[in-house]
């Protein structure tokens, strides 16, 4: 009873009262593609060093965690493309949302091999996304 | 006496939805206890009302983290805070 009196007091009031906030500020505005390449780092060592573990737990845990670099790579690149790049740095580089998508694409292909040479290929292509991102900074 | 706040923003999902009116009693007593951990509390920080749980209690100061902490601004941020910092604890909805 007395909850269904508070909650109609809730709607009507809920127009008039004041804000508290429950918020997460505005975006710090650090971005570096730095952050993606050293999780993709990580995932081209590890590729390097599984064959030469020993122990299945070893092995076992080097493809957990190079699952969660490569999803950070994601993640990074993601922050990057959706809050960073703004229209104008698309006009002037056109390539970039083709880019995003082959380089977040090849992050996921990192998960399904321990071939070094699909990490050397991540890390190429966040090279591509670090020489856009380096030019948008000189404009 | 009563204090009624609409919140602002989803740091405190899924005990608050952004929108809804809640009703805290004022503070009166400017000392808190460690019994206050859990609770729902608004503050006043940075020239705002704020809305967060207390998280931790340590003298006269609290420490307040929002419930979906990926999407909150709290303590962990901006640090410890003074007591007299709490304009009011929520009484409705009852706390989770």
């Amino acid at each position: 009873m007395l909850i269904d009196t508070l909650s109609m007091l809730s709607k009507l009031t809920e127009r008039l009262v004041k804000p508290a906030y429950a918020h997460c500020d505005l975006p710090c505005g650090v971005y570096d593609p730095a952050q993606a390449r050293i999780e993709a780092q990580s995932v081209h060592e590890i590729m390097k060093k599984y064959a030469a573990l020993d122990h299945e737990e070893d092995r076992w845990r080097a493809v957990f965690i190079k699952e969660q670099r490569a999803d950070l790579v994601k993640q990074h690149l993601w922050v990057l493309w959706t809050d960073y790049f703004k229209p104008e740095h698309l006009e002037k580089h056109p390539e970039l949302h083709d880019l995003i998508w082959r380089v977040t694409k090849q992050a996921g292909a990192c998960k399904k091999t321990v071939d070094p040479a699909e990490g050397q290929k991540l890390l190429d292509l966040i090279d591509e996304v670090a020489a856009v991102f380096a030019a948008t900074k000189q404009a | 006496m009563i204090l009624l706040r609409r919140v602002a923003g989803g740091s405190m999902l899924p005990a608050l939805r952004p929108g809804q009116v809640v009703v805290a009693i004022r503070a009166t007593r400017r000392l808190v206890r460690p019994s206050q951990v859990g609770q729902i509390v608004i503050i006043r920080h940075d020239g705002l009302d704020k809305i967060k749980r207390v998280s931790q209690v340590r003298d006269d100061r609290i420490f307040v983290v929002g419930d979906n902490p990926e999407h909150s601004t709290d303590s962990r941020h901006f640090g410890w805070l003074p007591a007299a910092s709490i304009r009011g604890r929520v009484v409705w909805p009852r706390p989770l």
